[in-house]
């Protein structure tokens, strides 16, 4: 029995010498190497944004590097971020929700169309609102309670959501009976900007406050990133999923009605220009983060530099077909920069991986 | 206090809790013993909500209050059960505070502003009264698994010693566990008990059971064998309730391990994310088993054996040369072919037919020039089927179709057909029901007879018994104990695999 015991002491001091090495081992200072590559990571967006500026202003400074410019290109970017940031809402529960453009193009016709059979605004707006949560809520059904594959169901319901958006106007543009004051709404400059900056301000602001600094964000994020841990331990991982896909559904309809308030007039096709600006936008948004997490600002500040950088791109006079690759190619980069920076799929993108 | 009544709960055809009726009083620790399967996790599932057990006559008192079943988390949360499930149960992509927030509740409501300064300093109070490495801003997934482990701990016990109301459902508290931490947490378990609180204990390690329970109830085969007092009981008696007084010793295999062969594999010194220098030979014609519960390093070991993983230190020769694997082909190619342990991910491809799955393993055998040859395809894979006996019959039944036992045969089918050297089997018999064990059992001995070195890694101690020749026991990453050729008995093993010398071994 004695020689046993002795087994058990050596045991005991190779076990916590091994324990202190791996203690030692995290808490060792980041190579000098990878954390500058780490923060470069993390300053790309911004870094990008800032070559985009110079490098226009340089090419452009007539036009590009004016006051009128920026304001136009912060006014371009509210829709794009209202999706972005309703894209961040349903992406943060893990689920990927790619419906929000048709869902816009659904509400931005609804309210055309709310208008033309003399709805009065607040009633347009809110009807609008009340179609994207409607929308949200089926998706959440088919997800939820029938458990499918939130990339593929939001696939269909794309399609389906066009066809829905061609039935409201017969397949036409529809302009008609829309006021000149729905659209002061959006365009009336405050401190020389137009309001709709303000919209998405607030929103961002709204948002980021919800996901970052309540109990509610915590559980959100948690559904996203360990969803079956999160079950076991009592947070009611459906219900998260839920509302996140509700809440985010609506502010996709939120982005339809301002669409339909700037340019006085909607057209079954808006909105599926956004979709792949707003997946980029979220990606590109959560290299801003630490560990590579989804946040409201991070996004917010990678729907600008696009958008600069495609208001850029035009005025050098680059060809029509140059903003699709544009976007497309930011979205891939995203990716492959998280990549190449964790060593693998960002941690905190958790079930989107 | 907690007590059940009458629970029982199937999967498919087998019963893994059959009508048990327990009691778990407060102010005690109970002991929740019984070998693999015996239907402790099942249990333990049901009680946190995330399993439901059977409808019938299934009941649930929380002190002396009926409770409706099935719970579920945050219903067993509210009734003051608080849980170490074995995976611990935290999310590595959020801070400590947060995995004490989540499962605690937080100190603010959902849409108000958290109070982070307050809830780090609680979560910083906690870590410390149980020494735990770690601070409230650490991400868990940066933890090592000793510490996350204590913070999971610490978790559960958060308010336990002031609440007599508490109930403590421990699966494994120990098993990541150096053991001056496995002191805090039975200082913690006591004052916990003391307090009033109903412990439940489920542990592999018979002497810590010993150490520290009051009581032990003992699972076997789903069904409830004893429960009773501790005092008085030696490990030999927990070994001789959670086994049955069945303790008829198997024969012991004749081996081939005479000395006159070489080693096919040598490892030594091998260290991994569990393992700590652990030394291994494989020999042709052996059967060598590979024993320790889940986290002992017995799945990791496989995988380096298999390519599927480099240790991060130590040397493995093959054929008496040094190799280092990058990827299971590299280990493929020297003649070391694995089946892996999670049958439905790694082993089959569900999705694919008898035939497809037979034959991936290597296709090129059946090509010329861009195609594959389908005349001789179907009729090896029917040769296949013939040997293995896979039933149904049929060279086209999609694998996902198939039970489980002939889905793991078509596993090892696929793995022999590449005439490997060196078959290391994981949990080659885990979800598959009686009759495929025996098959699979007469698989193996029909292999070593052929002169194949089989390295059989399980958990379940009748199959090492059974097949083995020689036995490497691993605990917490080390080598618990070696058995050589005929040393291996039931009582040496089951008294090896909880960690206590036998009495009489």
């Amino acid at each position: 029995m004695s020689d046993v015991a002795e087994v058990d002491v050596a045991d005991v001091d190779a076990a916590s010498a091994v324990h202190v090495a791996r203690r030692k081992e995290r808490r060792s200072p980041v190579p000098f190497a990878a954390s500058a590559f780490d923060l470069l990571t993390r300053l790309s967006p911004l870094v990008l944004l800032v070559s985009f500026l110079i490098v226009f202003s340089i090419l452009k400074p007539a036009q590009f590097a004016t006051w009128d410019n920026f304001s136009a290109i912060l006014y371009a970017s509210s829709v794009s971020a209202i999706i972005g940031l309703a894209m961040t809402v349903s992406f943060t529960a893990g689920e990927v929700d790619i419906s929000v453009g048709a869902v816009m193009g659904v509400a931005a016709m609804f309210t055309a169309w709310a208008f033309g059979h003399g709805w009065p605004t607040v009633a347009a707006v809110a009807g609008a609102l009340a179609v994207g949560a409607a929308i949200g809520l089926v998706n959440a059904v088919l997800i939820v309670v029938a458990r499918l594959n939130s990339f593929i169901t939001t696939l269909g319901m794309i399609t389906a959501l066009g066809g829905l958006a061609y039935l409201i106007g017969d397949g036409k543009t529809l302009y008609e009976g829309i006021p000149a004051s729905f659209n002061h709404l959006v365009s009336k400059r405050v401190l020389d900007l137009p309001l709709v900056i303000f919209y998405a301000l607030v929103l961002a602001i709204v948002l980021g406050y919800l996901i970052s600094r309540t109990p509610f964000g915590r559980r959100l994020r948690a559904t996203g990133t360990g969803r079956e841990a999160a079950a076991l331990i009592g947070v009611r991982t459906s219900r998260y999923i839920t509302i996140s896909l509700v809440l985010g559904a609506t502010l996709a309809a939120l982005a339809g009605v301002v669409q339909t308030a700037e340019l006085q007039s909607a057209n079954p096709s808006i909105g599926t220009d956004f979709l792949l600006n707003g997946v980029a936008a979220v990606f590109l948004g959560a290299l801003v983060s630490r560990r590579g997490q989804l946040n409201v600002w991070g996004t917010l500040l990678a729907v600008v530099m696009l958008r600069v950088g495609l208001t850029g791109l035009t005025m050098v006079g680059a060809p029509a077909w140059v903003p699709n690759v544009f976007n497309g190619c930011a979205l891939l980069a995203a990716l492959l920069i998280s990549r190449a920076g964790s060593g693998g799929v960002p941690a905190g993108l958790g079930n989107l991986k | 206090m907690l007590s059940i009544s009458g629970v029982s709960r199937s999967f498919g055809a087998t019963r893994a809790l059959d009508d048990v009726s327990l009691t778990f009083p407060g102010g005690s620790v109970t002991a929740l013993l019984g070998e693999n399967g015996s239907g402790k996790s099942t249990l333990i599932k049901i009680l946190a909500g995330v399993l439901a057990p059977d409808p019938g006559r299934a009941a649930l008192r929380v002190r002396e209050a009926e409770v409706a079943l099935p719970l579920s988390p945050a219903r067993a949360h509210a009734l003051g059960l608080r849980f170490l499930h074995q995976d611990l149960g935290l999310m590595g992509e959020a801070t400590v505070a947060d995995n004490i927030g989540l499962y605690s509740g937080y100190l603010s409501r959902a849409l108000t502003p958290l109070r982070s300064g307050q809830e780090r300093r609680r979560a910083a109070l906690l870590l410390e009264r149980f020494e735990v490495r770690a601070s409230p801003d650490d991400y868990v997934s940066d933890l090592s698994l000793s510490d996350q482990t204590m913070v999971a701990i610490a978790r559960a016990f958060e308010d336990a010693d002031g609440d007599a109301s508490r109930i403590l459902v421990l699966d494994e508290p120990t098993a990541a566990l150096p053991d001056d931490e496995v002191d805090r947490v039975f200082g913690a378990i006591r004052r916990a008990r003391d307090a009033g609180a109903a412990v439940i204990l489920v542990s592999h390690r018979l002497e810590e059971v010993l150490r520290i329970a009051d009581r032990v109830a003992v699972l076997r085969d789903g069904r409830l064998v004893r429960q009773r007092p501790v005092a008085g009981l030696a490990a030999a008696d927990l070994v001789e309730m959670m086994i049955g007084k069945d303790l008829t010793e198997y024969e012991s295999t004749p081996t081939a391990v005479d000395g006159l062969h070489r080693p096919i594999v040598v490892g030594r010194g091998l260290h991994g994310r569990r393992l700590v220098g652990v030394d291994i030979e494989i020999y042709p014609g052996e059967v060598l088993g590979i024993g320790g519960l889940v986290g002992s390093g017995r799945s990791e070991l496989t995988r380096i054996l298999g390519g599927a993983q480099r240790p991060r230190r130590g040397t493995l020769d093959v054929g008496g040369r040094p190799r280092s694997y990058a990827a299971p082909h590299a280990a493929v190619a020297d003649g070391i072919v694995t089946v892996p342990q999670n049958r439905r991910r790694e082993g089959v491809l569900g999705e694919l037919t008898v035939r497809e799955n037979l034959t991936l393993g290597d296709l090129r055998s059946l090509t010329r020039w861009t195609m594959i040859d389908r005349a001789r395809e179907k009729a090896e894979a029917r040769t296949l089927i013939e040997q293995f006996d896979i039933r149904p019959r049929e060279l086209e039944f999609p694998v996902r179709l198939l039970s489980g036992g002939n889905q793991q045969k078509v596993a090892i089918a696929r793995a022999v057909r590449l005439r490997p050297r060196v078959l290391v089997l994981d949990e080659p018999t885990q979800g598959v029901d009686v009759g495929a064990r025996r098959e699979v059992a007469g698989i193996i001995r029909r292999l070593k007879a052929d002169g194949m070195a089989i390295v059989l890694g399980t958990s379940d101690g009748d199959e090492l018994l059974d097949l083995a020749d020689r036995a490497l026991i691993l605990d917490r990453g080390r080598t618990r104990r070696v058995f050589g050729p005929g040393e291996l008995t039931r009582s040496r093993l089951a008294h090896a695999t909880a960690g206590v010398e036998g009495r009489s071994a």
